[in-house]
């Protein structure tokens, strides 16, 4: 799911080359993504969330995703459990002004405000990393085709991804005949695998030519043991896009 | 025994060195265990609540790293160093969490934004600011576990896996040290380094003490007898019943703990007592000539001190056989390979040494002078035996005195199972206990578990009032709480000018989604320890400022106080109460195994005298011994500890013996002479003299314990010397005294 949303980033921003850039690793990667539905849709997620000795949490979600100009926003709504259900966090970013992350609780019924650019900002009680949703991230990687290998019977591409002057890496598998994303690793600098993020069950999104979306996103942490599973139930275009669908208030 | 000697003697040597091959074979079983944490019952108590508290939270036992610099530890080298030692730890396999003043944070609501920023993002060059950075540190309520008030040491502290052993983890936390050293002194603490350094100090007693106690023991031997004979029969014997009782160990796959260190030193003192009196009867019967071939005089020094070796030997097994009481394993099982030990010893004082006697030529042995001139110790018995004939009650009256004063004495026995309290000297593990201790609060923490609805408002209020109870509580170094943190977080989600402003969450969903956002910082691992993942569980965690068990009791004693009646608390337990369970432990297996090993004594006595009143008389010099040592222990403060609690069994097995023999040569001096007094004088005249070399051939023996690298076994070969002292004195003045006051039947029947 990391790196699924390293896509989204890079779906709104203008592809740049870098020096050391592999152009055919990069028109893999491209292809890959073109063939996801990355902008304008709504997800209505079910994320289960593991802890190293097995204890699950569950949460359920909607998740829109939309551009006005040239600003980008998320918008997550929490609908289960009851404690936090209403919880609502809204992530903007703009070539302005840097990611801000706003969230509301309904228990105050105020709205925190957080820089997106704070280090470890996570999905809600996930291990998915939140800033991922800005769209300056993972824009600056150089990518190269490292080699094959069969993923669950799916013989993918390697495409390493690494940014010039970071040491962390990450490796991402895209299925040579389909060109769909299957699976993303992440790197530390002595090379450990930290997290691998599954991405399966592919299905179509409906009103939005051949675009299509993983219904399973399985992210493991190796170092902490724990996991989280993000199935979507449902995926919809947005055709007919409101801003006020996408702005907080405390009487919200 | 002829048959023996003449058919048999190579088949016993051959099976003999086979036996002992097959001992030895099993050396490679044989592990170290340096806690006796495993050894308490893991279903009741303290342990099963830590095994809940481990299962819910993770690893319980945290291992601190102290960093000092004298001339103030908030500086950018050591930061530096600091940052990047705690990165490096985490990676190490067994570390569940490394946290230090890099992961301290600082929540507040600054330009209407939230932020969980690390309290430290370098370390500013400007005098001012570094000293502005240094309040906040000191008034920071996380910030204060990770520094010391006088700025002069900072903690990293790891958390530790349960499944992973103390010989993984701290070899590797030690390499990280080296890979990355600095200009700072860094110290290790925690249970877990704790007993791994307990590990590595066994097998450097093993290595030294064993070496010592056998050339000590060799010296004396051969001082004794003048001749290599008298030295190579008892250190055979010393050694076989060595190797076969680590060789059974082994086999029953019985690990080495500290109490282990003893069964050596044991086994070198008492086993080659038996094969002393052979060789002592040996050379009395070739220099009184009447046969110079060994084979003869091997069968005949077998026939005679068959029955009294018999009898000993029993009398000091039975003695070990009261450790069986004890609940401790290590115990029990050092009163099985001790017994198994001392009773192979007799087997082979029995057979072998006058196996090995035949293959000698005929000796060469020295005149021994016969001036006339008394010894030291013939004056000295002499004397005795002129108290004792001249003015037996107040011989009496002074022992009874002797007993009042150290009853009084007993009042003031401590028990201290802490492991802290193992080290001695100026070593850096000593170092390392002092300053986790004086600076950090301590590294021994016990938790006060919650359960049900945590998060609820009522539930958090009390958890609140518990802790401003608590900070009251002088033991106590550092408090990690859930109404703490929530206080703190709320200082994130309002200004001060706000109602909520460090103050506790009004409803359970406020506190959940508080803990929501703080999941999405990624900072949710420093809720982990105190919360659980579903919210069902929290725990309050008091550290210990010390690990003496007078601090652990208090501790439980306050926290059970404040928290009693309060239907969510579940239990109070942790690695800090450990100890005290132990000590329970202790005190019982001391009283149970005082009590078995007189039992068994009392039922030897009165069997080998057939007589009630043997087991009663033989038993006092014993009671008085033990009431003796208790009382000393008490007067110069030793406390009753995981070894010391040994003791009195094995005084009791060894000290009987010099009774037994008193007893079994008076019976035969009055048979002879028909006078109290004449036979009390013969006896310790002959006898006397043997109880003297025996009993300082087992205190030399123990008095190497006195190097150990432990307290405990300091202590132990202090007092161990002094009690078997005590029986000695008792057995020769005591026992004669009672002798001539009462005139017991069955000694002159």
């Amino acid at each position: 799911m990391k790196k699924l949303l390293i896509v989204f980033g890079f779906a709104v921003i203008t592809l740049k080359l870098f020096a050391g850039d592999n152009v055919e690793a990069r028109k893999i990667f491209e292809n890959s993504k073109q063939k996801l539905s990355l902008r304008n849709v709504h997800l209505v997620l079910d994320l289960q969330s593991f802890d190293a000795k097995g204890n699950e949490k569950t949460k359920s979600m909607d998740v829109s995703f939309a551009e006005f100009g040239e600003e980008k926003k998320v918008m997550v709504e929490v609908t289960a459990p009851e404690n936090i259900s209403g919880t609502k966090i809204l992530t903007t970013d703009s070539k302005d002004q840097k990611g801000i992350i706003e969230i509301y609780m309904p228990s105050t019924g105020k709205i925190q405000k957080i820089r997106a650019n704070q280090r470890n900002l996570k999905m809600l009680g996930s291990e998915i990393p939140i800033n991922q949703f800005s769209s300056a991230v993972g824009a600056d990687s150089n990518m190269n085709i490292v080699g094959e290998k069969s993923i669950n019977g799916t013989l993918c591409h390697q495409i390493k991804m690494q940014k010039e002057d970071e040491k962390e890496y990450d490796v991402a598998y895209i299925s040579v005949d389909q060109e769909r994303l299957v699976r993303i690793e992440t790197f530390d600098s002595r090379d450990n695998l930290v997290t691998q993020t599954d991405l399966s069950n592919y299905m179509k999104v409906e009103g939005i030519g051949s675009k299509m979306y993983p219904r399973d996103i399985h992210v493991k942490n190796l170092k902490s043991g724990k996991s989280s599973l993000l199935k979507v139930r449902q995926v919809d275009y947005l055709g007919n896009l409101n801003i006020n669908d996408f702005k907080l208030s405390s009487a919200s | 025994m002829e048959t023996l000697i003449k058919k048999y003697r190579f088949l016993l040597l051959a099976g003999i060195i086979v036996l002992a091959a097959l001992s030895f074979m099993q050396f490679d079983k044989l592990r170290i265990n340096p806690s006796f944490n495993d050894y308490i019952p893991s279903d009741v108590g303290n342990r099963a609540y830590m095994q809940k508290l481990d299962s819910i939270f993770g690893g319980n036992e945290k291992i601190m790293l102290i960093i000092t610099n004298d001339d103030g530890i908030i500086n950018p080298e050591s930061y530096s160093h600091l940052v990047h030692l705690t990165d490096e730890l985490a990676d190490v396999d067994g570390v569940e969490r490394s946290l230090s003043l890099r992961d301290v944070l600082e929540i507040k609501l600054e330009d209407g934004f939230t932020s969980f920023d690390p309290i430290i993002h370098e370390i500013p060059a400007d005098s001012t600011a570094l000293r502005n950075l240094e309040n906040r540190l000191l008034n920071n309520e996380m910030g204060k576990r990770f520094v010391s008030a006088d700025l002069t040491a900072t903690a990293i502290i790891l958390s530790k896996s349960n499944d992973v052993a103390d010989n993984q983890i701290i070899p590797a936390i030690q390499e990280v040290l080296l890979q990355n050293p600095g200009k700072d002194q860094v110290y290790i603490g925690g249970l877990s380094y704790i007993r791994q350094s307990i590990k590595s100090y066994i097998k450097t007693d093993l290595v030294t003490l064993l070496p010592a106690a056998l050339i000590l023991m060799i010296l004396m031997l051969y001082f004794s007898f003048k001749e290599w004979k008298g030295v190579v029969l008892p250190f055979v014997v010393v050694i076989l019943s060595i190797i076969f009782s680590f060789g059974l160990m082994g086999l029953l796959g019985w690990e080495i703990s500290l109490i282990s260190v003893l069964l050596p030193i044991m086994l070198i003192a008492i086993a080659n007592d038996y094969s002393i009196h052979l060789v002592n009867l040996y050379q009395e019967k070739y220099k009184e000539g009447k046969s110079t071939d060994l084979k003869i005089i091997a069968v005949a020094i077998n026939r005679e001190l068959r029955k009294p070796i018999i009898i000993t030997a029993l009398t000091t097994i039975g003695g070990m056989l009261g450790l069986l009481s004890h609940k401790m394993a290590p115990a029990a099982q050092l009163g099985v390979l001790a017994s198994f030990g001392i009773g192979l010893a007799l087997l082979m004082s029995l057979y072998l040494v006058p196996v090995l006697l035949s293959f000698y030529p005929k000796p060469r042995i020295r005149k021994r002078d016969h001036s006339g001139k008394k010894s030291f110790i013939d004056r000295i018995l002499t004397l005795f035996s002129d108290w004792i004939t001249q003015s037996p009650q107040k011989v009496l009256c002074a022992f009874a005195l002797v007993a009042v004063i150290s009853i009084a004495g007993l009042f003031l026995v401590k028990v201290d199972t802490n492991v802290e309290s193992y080290f001695i000297g100026k070593s850096d593990i000593k170092k390392g206990i002092e300053l986790v201790n004086e600076k950090f609060g301590g590294s021994q923490y016990v938790s006060i578990l919650f359960e049900g609805d945590v998060l609820a408002p009522e539930t958090l209020r009390r958890m609140d009032e518990y802790t401003h109870k608590i900070q009251g509580v002088e033991e106590i170094g550092h408090i990690i709480s859930p109404s703490i943190f929530m206080r703190e977080l709320s200082k994130g989600m309002n200004t001060p000018e706000e109602a909520g402003y460090g103050q506790l969450p009004k409803t359970e969903a406020e506190a959940e989604q508080y803990f929501e956002l703080l999941s999405m910082t990624g900072y949710d691992g420093q809720v982990s320890q105190f919360i659980d993942y579903n919210y069902e569980h929290a725990r309050i965690l008091v550290s210990l400022k010390d690990g003496s068990n007078r601090t652990g009791k208090k501790v439980l004693k306050a926290l059970k106080e404040i928290t009693e009646g309060d239907p969510a608390v579940v239990c109070i337990a942790g690695p800090g109460l450990s100890k005290i369970q132990i000590a329970d432990m202790v005190i019982h297996g001391q009283i149970s195994s005082m009590i078995l090993a007189l039992a068994i004594i009392f039922i030897l006595l009165a069997l080998i005298f057939r007589s009630f009143a043997a087991g009663t008389k033989g038993s006092l010099p014993l009671l008085l011994s033990s009431l003796f040592l208790f009382g000393l222990m008490g007067f110069l403060n030793i406390p009753l500890d995981i070894v010391t609690a040994m003791l009195s069994s094995i005084m009791i097995g060894v000290g009987v013996d010099y009774t037994i023999h008193f007893l079994w040569r008076y019976k035969a001096e009055y048979a002879s002479a028909g006078d109290r007094n004449i036979a009390v004088a013969r006896t310790l005249e002959t006898a006397g003299r043997g109880i003297v070399f025996n009993a300082f051939s087992v205190i030399v023996g123990f008095s190497v314990l006195i190097f150990s690298s432990f307290a405990p076994l300091r202590f132990f070969g202090v007092l161990v010397v002094v009690s078997i002292f005590s029986c000695l004195i008792c057995a020769l003045l005591l026992i004669p005294a009672i002798i001539i006051v009462y005139k017991p039947r069955f000694l002159e029947s």
